[in-house]
């Protein structure tokens, strides 16, 4: 402990220092890329200078990128609004009813390991080249890891505790808010956080595949071939923000509210 | 025992079998084969019928003619050299993704001026679906071979640096304050203090990257330039062949399940310290 301690102290001392560390290397980190891309680069790869100067068009001119980031956000969101509450109840089932585990487990396991541009052209054949075969990719993409996490979270609740609190007469709903979902609410977050992650890749991918469509990841491919580059970092920069605010966001939920939890 | 200050997985173990009959995690619980056998033959079933009298071949092919299939790949001499080819490629990109990370992500973790100047750029990046960073490598590096490889490693390289980052750090400060003072040097220190502790985290970022470059060798395969697995898969579905489609989508299960497995055995045989 005393050594947790002492890392802790440094950890302290070197956060004050730790700003002007961090804007020099900014600085450094712009000034290379910039000097590098002038010299040895092609005129149409993205600079710095370029992104920025870019960046007020992009954002306030580009009739396509809002109407592109709701259509892919959306479906985002509806993915994963499926993939948490099947996954969830799958996670749970499997978790109280030990053959099920069994006999779903391969399926899991399997739809997991498959990479999700494996079954795209299958997807793509049922249900042909729309929005719905993106829906269907995030969940794909999505609901094995929410299926996990939701049974690893129900075999995570003790159950002396439960059978505590029976024999104090607790009712149904104090046992839920009181054991299961404390006990289980570090796995399903940290599996959420696994399965935003996968369904952003998804969304990016089957747009990309399936070409047609007006998202924001088609958006992007379409200013990289144009040799926009500048405009096409502006763009990827909305995904990498989404995607930063749910992992670290996440992540810092966890550490918080749960520090014993420690992902495997 | 004494290397790790945070609560490893075995005193989580302990901690929880206090309160809790064993907890088994999800990797080794397959309690009785019963359950198993069911429902793989629950779901062979229903493959089979669905195939045979609800959906149209042109769209889904049955068990049976999708195995008959499989049976023909496999004496397929094409489908050996794609399969060939998508593994050199997953080879080459794994070893640069790894030893580019595994170096970076001790710089990054030992330095602490480096650490914490870039150690944001990493977050940032790895956050970033790596998919969407295919449009740019082909605009700026065209087709080719390389394109390829260098999308594979940077599929492998964030898990492996992140975790790294991570073991690095965990390093006990009093290990190496006895270290430095019975006097080691910088050199020594590293060999017998920071890296066999930093090997077990590395190792969960490496069957991280194992899964993650795979996925990047079919992505690759399928928006580069066609080759290997991902031609199959394309040429399959442009084909209709549904029947090749579906057989190959199973041997990439297979070969997913498998490439798990391989980093589990891994992470397992080179971390046994770490419990």
């Amino acid at each position: 402990m005393a050594t947790v301690t002492s890392n802790k102290l440094a950890v302290q001392q070197s956060r004050g220092k730790g700003i002007f560390i961090r804007l020099a290397a900014l600085f450094t980190v712009l000034i290379v890329w910039e000097i590098a891309i002038t010299t040895f680069g092609r005129d149409f790869m993205a600079t710095p200078s370029g992104i920025i100067s870019a960046a007020p068009d992009v954002l306030l001119n580009d009739p396509k990128l809002w109407p592109g980031v709701w259509e892919t956000f959306t479906v985002v969101f509806r993915g994963m609004f499926v993939a948490v509450v099947a996954g969830g109840i799958i996670g749970l089932l499997m978790g109280r009813i030990p053959v099920l585990a069994d006999a779903v487990s391969p399926y899991v396991n399997g739809f997991y390991a498959t990479p999700m541009i494996a079954v795209l052209p299958l997807i793509t054949l049922w249900l042909g080249f729309n929005t719905s075969a993106t829906f269907a990719l995030v969940i794909f993409a999505a609901l094995p890891p929410m299926a996990v996490a939701a049974y690893d979270g129900s075999r995570a609740i003790g159950v002396r505790y439960l059978e505590v609190a029976k024999s104090f007469g607790a009712r149904r709903r104090d046992v839920w808010i009181g054991i299961a979902i404390p006990a289980s609410l570090p796995n399903l977050l940290a599996g959420f956080r696994l399965a935003s992650g996968r369904a952003l890749s998804a969304v990016v991918i089957a747009e990309f595949l399936i070409g047609t469509g007006a998202g924001l990841g088609i958006h992007i491919m379409r200013l990289a071939q144009n040799f926009d580059h500048n405009e096409a970092i502006v763009a990827l920069l909305i995904l990498t923000l989404v995607g930063l605010f749910l992992a670290v966001g996440i992540e810092a939920i966890i550490k918080r509210s749960f520090p014993w939890f420690r992902k495997t | 025992m004494a290397l790790m200050e945070r609560p490893t997985e075995t005193q989580q173990e302990t901690q929880a079998s206090r309160s809790t009959p064993p907890r088994n995690g999800w990797g080794a619980r397959i309690a009785s084969r019963k359950g198993l056998i069911i429902g793989l033959a629950i779901g062979a079933t229903l493959w089979e019928l669905a195939g045979q009298f609800w959906l149209d071949p042109i769209f889904f092919s049955p068990l049976s003619t999708t195995l008959t299939a499989l049976v023909g790949l496999f004496g397929d001499p094409k489908f050996w050299s794609a399969l060939g080819e998508s593994l050199q490629l997953f080879v080459a990109g794994f070893t640069i993704g790894a030893t580019v990370g595994l170096i970076t992500g001790i710089v990054i973790g030992r330095i602490r001026l480096v650490g914490a100047a870039l150690e944001g750029y990493v977050t940032i990046l790895y956050v970033t679906p790596p998919i969407a960073l295919i449009p740019f490598v082909l605009s700026i590096l065209g087709f080719g071979y390389w394109p390829k490889v260098i999308i594979v490693s940077w599929f492998v390289f964030f898990p492996v640096c992140i975790t790294t980052i991570e073991g690095v750090r965990a390093v006990s400060v009093r290990l190496i304050e006895v270290a430095r003072s019975f006097g080691s040097g910088e050199l020594r220190m590293w060999k017998d203090v920071v890296i066999p502790s930093t090997v077990p985290y590395a190792m969960s970022g490496i069957r991280q990257g194992i899964a993650l470059g795979f996925v990047g060798v079919v992505a690759a395969e399928f928006l580069l330039d066609a080759s290997g697995i991902g031609l199959l898969l394309r040429s399959y579905s442009r084909l209709y062949q549904t029947d090749n489609l579906l057989a190959t989508v199973l041997i990439m299960t297979a070969l997913g399940l498998s490439v798990m497995a391989l980093g589990r055995v891994f992470e397992r045989r080179f971390a046994a310290w770490r419990q």
